[in-house]
């Protein structure tokens, strides 16, 4: 096998650290690895001594169960498992050198310098989003060819597989596999945020989260404003699991300047978001299945992370009342994508369930109404479509992550 | 390509773009459409007040290629009220209204009101989305007032989404709305 240069990803490094390790991997030897985006890297580089370490370290194991990782440590010999290489600390040319020598060995024997990440998602004759696992044997891959589209397509499915995870659909019929699709906000980040809101809104100020590193989070509810001070990814480790206790909030007081290198942004987008990554296509604990869902208001779309079908669950939901268990066989869509985006909602109080039973749906759009125009519609494949048009745009403008 | 060979091809796939003048119809077209958006546009001087020079009985068309070849014709209404007889006209054989208010504007909820109105027929037979723009600039109101309007009026739930129309996925998304509401089964 030809030595092909490895993607690697770091998690959870700061810009400080980021320069350092540059520096470093420019003296580790030409085309031997180069720094890549999460979502396309054939192996992660994380330190494990670092506070947020484990959750780094068990947010990627979960998401790229395939993905070999280099782990940094001052105490070796924890080695979690067969894809995880060690280095122990401080971290050597010679003992890198080797590590990426390791993963190459551990990789499949693919050209991973040509392939491109996922399958076309979007390609009509083939595979569906819902195919993709959320990381993908990278013997599996082909190449995307020079299509944009294709490519953009493909981010989007990908994008689309964090947002809803990866869960198989559960049958709803018995009892025991019914306990997998719940969680319980109340465990994970999304309630720590919800309730730190609540108590923002009593106290009249600002509240914010801390975790062993310092301040991940500020609150103020007062202008709909979030500051926080952690990358995307480190973000998301920390709201994909459980908290055990290891986060607390407290009221950031007016003299408090904020800290360094926090970045603004809506409250509202990552309160979705927190429930979208918590969730990974499960259901608040406690929501019906067969309670109908009554949508209040549309979420506001063109500035949220738009999971998948959200637009379709979205419009069937604002033409009547239907329960879970209908919306996922009417749309014949996976149930992770029905409850992910359900989730999101419920954080927001767009949806809430009708306490009485789902009689048959009944039609509340006036776009309902007229079945005639309907039934001559040629929209069979347009949203699809018009999907494939969005895609035309420039990555940049895609939903963040 | 003349107007009258733009309005020709007429199918199911025609949406219609409708709002109060400087909304952002003619930018919402623009950012979505595929080919040069096309714009007959007769000058009448602006009256006092006015940001626009001038504003006439100005029809926007724009066209999305779709996938498969099919065509998605984005159909531009004349902002000023007193060409709303055109409104009419437009809309016959549309599939749906996208519905853009100017956040900016102090009376934009009377806006919303008026143009509610004014498509009121057409909505209930089709499909509506609402795109609130210049959010940008500011102005007092948030989605829930608009939606709140919406409830008021008697058209349930519908998507209102903040939107700028210079911005492609924006607009494409209003879209998607519309069509999602139109037929939410419906899939590729
Ligand atoms: N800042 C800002 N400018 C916008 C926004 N939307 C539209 N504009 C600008 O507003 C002006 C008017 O937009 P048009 O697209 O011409 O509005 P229109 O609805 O076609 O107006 P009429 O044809 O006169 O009815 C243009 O200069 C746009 O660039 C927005 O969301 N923010
Ligand atoms: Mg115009």
């Amino acid at each position: 096998m030809t030595a092909t240069t490895l993607r690697l990803c770091h998690s959870g490094m700061d810009n400080r650290a980021l320069y350092a390790f540059e520096i470093f991997l420019s003296r580790v030897g030409p085309g031997a690895c180069r720094i890549a985006e999460e979502d396309a890297a054939d192996v992660a580089f994380i330190d494990v001594d670092n506070d947020l370490g484990p959750y780094l370290l068990a947010g990627h194991r979960m998401l790229y169960p395939h993905r070999p990782l280099i782990v940094t440590t001052q105490a070796p010999g924890q080695r979690p498992d067969p894809l995880t290489v060690e280095i122990t600390k401080p971290v050597g040319l010679a003992a890198f050198s080797a590590a990426l020598e390791k993963v190459r060995s551990l990789l499949p024997p693919a050209d991973t310098a040509t392939t491109l990440g996922l399958p076309d998602a979007g390609d009509e004759r083939g595979g569906t989003v819902d195919s993709i696992p959320d990381e993908i044997a990278l013997d599996t891959l082909s190449g995307a060819g020079p299509d944009e589209v294709a490519l953009l397509r493909r981010f989007e499915a990908r994008m689309a597989t964090l947002h809803v995870g990866s869960l198989p659909d559960a049958d709803l019929d018995n009892p025991a596999a019914l306990a997998g699709i719940y969680y319980d906000p109340a465990s994970f980040l999304q309630g720590l945020v919800a309730r730190a809101i609540t108590h923002a809104r009593e106290i009249g100020r600002p509240v914010r989260i801390d975790d062993a590193r310092g301040t991940a989070l500020i609150l103020d509810p007062r202008n709909g404003q979030a500051w926080t001070t952690r990358s995307p990814n480190a973000l998301r480790a920390l709201a994909q699991l459980p908290t055990r206790g290891t986060l607390a909030m407290a009221r950031q007081e007016a003299d408090t300047p904020l800290p360094e290198g926090a970045v603004a942004r809506p409250l509202d987008g990552l309160e979705w978001e927190l429930a979208l990554w918590a969730s990974r296509g499960r259901l608040p604990r406690g929501t019906g299945l067969e309670h109908p869902i009554r949508l209040k208001s549309w979420p506001n779309l063109t500035r949220l992370a738009v999971p998948p079908e959200a637009m379709r669950i979205a419009g069937l939901w604002s033409r009547g009342e239907l329960s879970l268990r209908e919306t996922v066989a009417s749309l014949g869509a996976p149930q992770r994508y029905v409850f992910a985006f359900y989730s999101a909602c419920a954080a927001l109080g767009h949806v809430e369930q009708v306490v009485a039973p789902a009689p048959a749906a009944t039609p509340r759009s006036p776009a309902a109404g007229n079945a005639g125009v309907q039934a001559a519609l040629p929209t069979r494949g347009l949203f699809k479509r018009v999907f494939g048009k969005l895609l035309g745009t420039r990555p940049d403008k895609l939903a963040p992550d | 390509m003349h107007l009258t060979d733009a309005l020709a091809p007429v199918g199911h796939h025609k949406l219609i773009f409708g709002g109060p003048v400087g909304a952002g119809k003619t930018t919402a077209i623009g950012a979505a459409s595929d080919i040069p958006p096309l714009r007959a546009e007769a000058p009448i001087l602006g009256g006092p007040g006015q940001s626009k020079p001038f504003t006439g009985a100005v029809l926007d068309y724009g066209a999305m290629t779709l996938g498969d070849g099919c065509t998605l014709h984005l159909y531009g209404t004349p902002g000023r009220e007193r060409f709303d007889f055109m409104w009419e006209l437009l809309t016959e054989d549309a599939l749906a209204l996208i519905l853009l208010i100017d956040n900016s504007r102090p009376d934009a909820l009377d806006q919303l009101h008026f143009h509610l109105g004014a498509f009121s027929r057409f909505i209930r037979d089709t499909a509506l989305s609402v795109g609130i723009t210049h959010c940008d600039l500011g102005g007092g109101l948030t989605l829930d007032d608009y939606q709140a309007e919406l409830e008021r009026a008697g058209f349930g739930c519908v998507p209102v989404f903040a939107v700028d129309p210079r911005c492609r996925r924006d607009v494409c998304l209003l879209i998607e709305a519309a069509l999602s509401v139109l037929a939410p089964v419906a899939r590729a």
